[in-house]
């Protein structure tokens, strides 16, 4: 048996993605397959897992999958939030979307001989679909990197699942993804980032375990959304006339005030982008999670 | 103070002593006139409580919990559909481990329609989380409500009790009782001090969402709460005894069981009928006896087991029935003398379903028929 | 009333609710003028699930959850535990989504007014049952597109105009009741304001666009909130001591410009 487990966000399709994949298999792939979600009661833009078992018996197991052969993350910002390595076999596959070549700082430590398959299809989906949704992609990436699945059966799952008008569109990303994927190299293991493994962190929520007594009520303790960010609110401090208008609308309550000087606190802002819309002055630019960790951030906000 | 009262205006008394500060009802025969005393007794200023008149049983079990996460000791009281309208409520209030008190007037439910006596009621919701105590008498409802506030709000239980009275047989018969005054029930019954309320100061939140990590803790907490209530609920019954000179035997009544070959187990009023045939019956010479199940939830296998060590034959009388099956109590029975070296044989009856009487010469059959029965 | 002079304090941090979230902001907003000495009663919705899951209470105020049809009638509960504590000044805040108001709770709802407790009820409006994904209620506008309502051959999105809760709520002989959109939030605040010195129920009715259920960009919930009552979609409307006033919109802006930025009514356009 053969088992993976898919990380996204809420919204970008995971749970699709290990449909696609196992009805590919499962109808025209000859196989037996299984796929479902683990649904959290977190909303869009939260860390999302979904699993596709694949045998050549029928699966009866019916229990979430602990020992992946394969993890497939669709968003590269959630290895700061989520072990995604947690429980991958040694000699696994890790299939990650994503640009950043230096995964410094990153807390993961590559399982033993994991073959580590890196590659950027965000702008891809951005370019043929309009939007970043990259859930066809990755399962075409997944298809070229593995051969699990027959080419021609992942296209017809696609067709299957999605609503007609967005077939089309997807079919091209996916052949597209499928392509690039079949050039790509294994990244070795050893470009893997060092780190603490942090098996012990439950997801982004901030758990004191002393407050774990189950017949209690619970006081207050809240969850750091601030992980779920794709984009990032940055304020022009020139242009900032200290209004107010954005701490007013910002439903996370992350716009600090301050005497003079208005700035955000990004633990729990989720770069809805409200802020930036509603400024009179345009002062807040929304900018790629991905580019700042990279340091290109306030450039790229027109700022210097 | 010696009065002459049915069930239903002894439990009013008795929620008026334990100095309840909420309650909140919605009519329904033959409860109705336990909370209509209540608000006559607010009315006349001998009670202090905020009385809510709700639109409904799933509300006034919600405007309870509301109130008794505020702080306040609260008082309900339904019988038949009213409480199956609950049913939602009622996992709700003992999974947030809330105290509080119920009277449940029993009655059968439709279709076809009755307001007549039987235990499907309660017997329905006997896995919704709450303790169920059954009484025999109006002295009993009386003194039970009393204790039943000392055991739910015991923070080793935390767990809300089902107090089940029989329609008509109990909760319409006046009968002569014993009225504990205020002095001796405030001392016996303190008053109560949740440890955790709603309070501005301190924000906690009350029916939490939880996931399966651990969602399985809380329900653990919950199941041993009630196997800790056993030991409280006697112990309680014990207190009282000290206090009032009255006890019901904690979990199970026996009556001439020690030495029994036939021990009949019932709930309820019905008790006291088979007390009239063991006692006509041993006249005859025939080894009988009697074990009332006082608590249904928790089952009280080590007493019930204990009871019936002398039985050949355990005959089960329920009120109520599953169907496709057998009577509820009957199949609990078994389950418990389950294992035993020697265990008895288990023989099923059910009857008085929707008030249908249940006479002596029944009950003397029941018996008669166990002792030709060559199990 | 000048942004500058409301509290700093977030009394709802930490939320689980997607990005942009109409819901949220409405609370949020609301605790502003409500503060601290506030308890929340409140039963599933989208606002239930997404602030008090085990171990997380995303409230800094005492939060009592409670069943689906049960808000109103858990508000009266605590009304009256608090009042025999002698703590009336705490403000009872029942906040239910349009479904756990004008379908499954109002039953509770028109029997808490009628007792005349002395609560708020907020509902938070986003016209479907998000938390369960989008189905329709009762105060789901004709023509949108939900997971009940679908659109085919045989059904265009919602067949049945809005139910009219503040007519509902009117006549109770309420002693206040609003709507209002998070769109105008010095209006919205205002009536908070009022419904909090107001002697008994108080109830408001606040439009609060949700993204994924409407299907827009996070970042258009205020605009859309606004473009509601420009268009006539929405209407800012009081009802004071028997006397039911509705604001004006002078120039109202074409119905289209508000649907077309809507997946929901994408096939109406
Ligand atoms: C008695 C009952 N029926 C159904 C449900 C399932 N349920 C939970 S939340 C919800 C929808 C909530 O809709 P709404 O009140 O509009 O709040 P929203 O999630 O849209 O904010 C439903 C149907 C339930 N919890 N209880
Ligand atoms: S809305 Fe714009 S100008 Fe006003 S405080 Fe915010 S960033 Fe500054
Ligand atoms: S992006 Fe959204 S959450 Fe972040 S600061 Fe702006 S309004 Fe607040
Ligand atoms: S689905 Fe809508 S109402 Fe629910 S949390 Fe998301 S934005 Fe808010
Ligand atoms: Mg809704």
């Amino acid at each position: 048996m053969l088992q993976i487990r898919w990380h996204g966000r809420g919204g970008q399709g995971v749970v699709t993605a290990a449909r696609i994949f196992g009805r590919a298999a499962a109808i025209y792939g000859g196989k037996y397959a299984q796929s479902f979600p683990y649904f959290g009661t977190e909303r869009r833009g939260a860390p999302v897992t979904a699993f596709t078992r694949l045998s050549e018996q029928p699966i009866r197991d019916r229990s979430q999958v602990y020992e992946p052969d394969c993890v497939v993350v669709l968003d590269e910002t959630l290895l700061e939030s989520v072990d995604v390595l947690q429980g991958l076999r040694p000699g696994g596959i890790l299939v990650l979307n994503g640009s950043r070549t230096n995964h410094q700082g990153l807390k993961f430590k590559l399982p033993e001989n994991t073959a580590f398959y890196q590659i950027e299809v965000t702008s891809l989906a951005q370019e043929i679909l309009g939007v970043p949704i990259v859930n066809t992609a990755m399962v075409s990436v997944l298809a070229a990197v593995t051969s699990w699945v027959p080419w021609e059966a992942i296209k017809k799952a696609i067709q299957d699942i999605l609503p007609s008008h967005l077939v089309e569109k997807n079919l091209r990303l996916a052949e597209e993804a499928f392509h690039r994927a079949l050039a790509l190299r294994q990244v070795a293991s050893s470009q893997g980032g060092e780190g603490e493994p942090n098996s012990k962190s439950k997801g982004n929520l901030h758990l004191p375990a002393d407050n774990l007594q189950p017949n209690l009520p619970t006081p207050h303790l809240v969850a750091r959304t601030g992980s779920w960010r794709i984009q990032r609110p940055v304020i022009d401090p020139w242009k900032c006339n200290d209004c107010l208008i954005c701490w007013l609308f910002c439903p996370e309550g992350s716009i600090r005030r301050g005497e003079s000087c208005t700035s955000i606190d990004l633990t729990y802002c989720k770069g809805c982008g409200i802020c930036a819309r509603e400024c009179p002055r345009q002062a807040i630019h929304m900018v790629d999670e991905a580019l700042i960790s990279q340091g290109e951030g306030e450039r790229l906000a027109g700022i210097s | 103070m010696r009065e002459y009262l049915n069930g239903n205006e002894a439990v009013a008394h008795a929620v008026r002593l334990a100095r309840a500060e909420v309650v909140a009802a919605y009519p329904i025969t033959p409860q109705s006139t336990i909370v209509e005393e209540i608000a006559a007794q607010i009315a006349r200023g001998e009670m202090e409580a905020e009385y809510i008149r709700v639109e409904s049983e799933h509300a006034a079990l919600a405007a309870c919990f509301g109130a008794a996460v505020s702080g306040s000791r609260v008082f309900t009281a339904t019988s038949s559909q009213g409480l199956a309208y609950m049913f939602e409520m009622l996992h709700y209030v003992s999974g947030a481990r809330i105290p509080m008190v119920m009277a449940v007037a029993n009655r059968g439910l439709a279709a076809p329609w009755t307001i007549w006596a039987d235990h499907q009621d309660s017997v329905s919701c006997r896995d919704t989380g709450w303790i169920q105590l059954y009484v025999e008498t109006a002295q009993e409802a009386l003194d039970t409500c009393l204790q039943a506030y000392k055991i739910a709000e015991d923070p080793r239980v935390l767990t809300p009790v089902m107090l089940c009275l029989d329609g008509y047989v109990l909760s319409h018969t006046e009968e002569i009782l014993d009225i504990p005054s205020q002095e001796d029930v405030d001392r016996f019954l303190p008053p109560y001090r949740p440890q955790v309320l709603v309070d501005t100061r301190r924000p906690v939140v009350f029916g939490v969402g939880a996931g399966p990590d651990i969602y399985p803790s809380f329900k653990k907490a919950q199941q041993e709460a009630m196997e800790r209530a056993k030991e409280v609920i006697k112990r309680v019954d014990e207190e009282f005894y000290a206090f009032f000179g009255r006890r019901y035997g904690g979990l199970v009544e026996e009556y001439r069981c020690h030495d029994a070959e036939v021990v009949l187990v019932t709930l309820g009023a019905i008790t006291g009928t088979a007390r009239e045939v063991v006692d006509s019956l041993r006249r005859e010479g025939a080894k009988v006896g009697v074990l009332r199940l006082r608590a249904l939830r928790p089952f009280p296998v080590e007493d019930l087991r204990e009871s019936v060590k002398s039985a050949r034959v355990v005959a089960v009388l329920d009120r109520n029935c599953s169907f496709g099956y057998e009577g509820v109590v009957c199949t609990e029975v078994k389950a418990a003398l389950f294992g035993l070296k020697q265990p008895p044989s288990v023989i099923g009856f059910v009857a008085g379903l929707g008030g249908q009487d249940i006479r002596k010469e029944n009950i003397e059959g029941i018996f008669r028929s166990c002792f030709n029965s060559d199990v | 009333m000048k942004i500058r002079d409301l509290p700093e304090d977030e009394l709802v941090v930490g939320s689980f609710a997607c990005a942009g979230c109409g819901g949220i902001l409405a609370v949020r907003l609301a605790l502003k003028i409500l503060g601290p000495e506030t308890v929340i009663v409140t039963t599933p919705s989208c606002l239930l699930g997404v602030t008090t899951f085990y171990p997380q209470l995303a409230f800094k105020v005492p939060c009592v959850n409670v069943t689906f049809p049960s808000t109103a009638a858990a508000v009266s509960g605590v009304v009256a535990g608090l009042k025999r504590r002698g703590k009336e000044h705490i403000t009872v805040l029942g906040i239910a989504g349009d479904g756990g108001t004008v379908d499954i709770g109002l039953q509770a709802l028109s029997g808490a007014i009628e007792r005349g407790d002395n609560f708020i009820f907020l509902c938070y409006d986003n016209e479907a049952y998000m938390n369960t994904g989008v189905q329709r209620s009762g105060s789901t506008p004709l023509g949108a597109h939900t997971t009940t309502t679908p659109v085919g051959e045989m059904l265009k999105g919602e067949d049945r105009p809005k139910k009219d809760m503040l007519r509902i709520v009117a006549a109770h002989d309420i002693p206040y009741a609003a709507t209002a959109s998070i769109g105008y939030p010095q209006d919205y605040l205002r009536k908070i304001q009022k419904a909090k010195e107001t002697k008994g129920p108080a109830y408001i009715q606040v439009l609060s666009p949700c993204p994924p259920g409407w299907g827009y960009p996070s970042d258009l919930t205020v605009h859309l909130a606004r473009l509601a009552v420009q268009t006539g979609a929405w209407t800012l409307a009081e009802y004071e001591q028997g006397k039911l006033t509705v604001k004006k919109i002078d120039h109202p802006k074409p119905l289209r410009e508000y649907l077309s930025l809507q997946a929901r009514f994408a096939h109406l356009i």
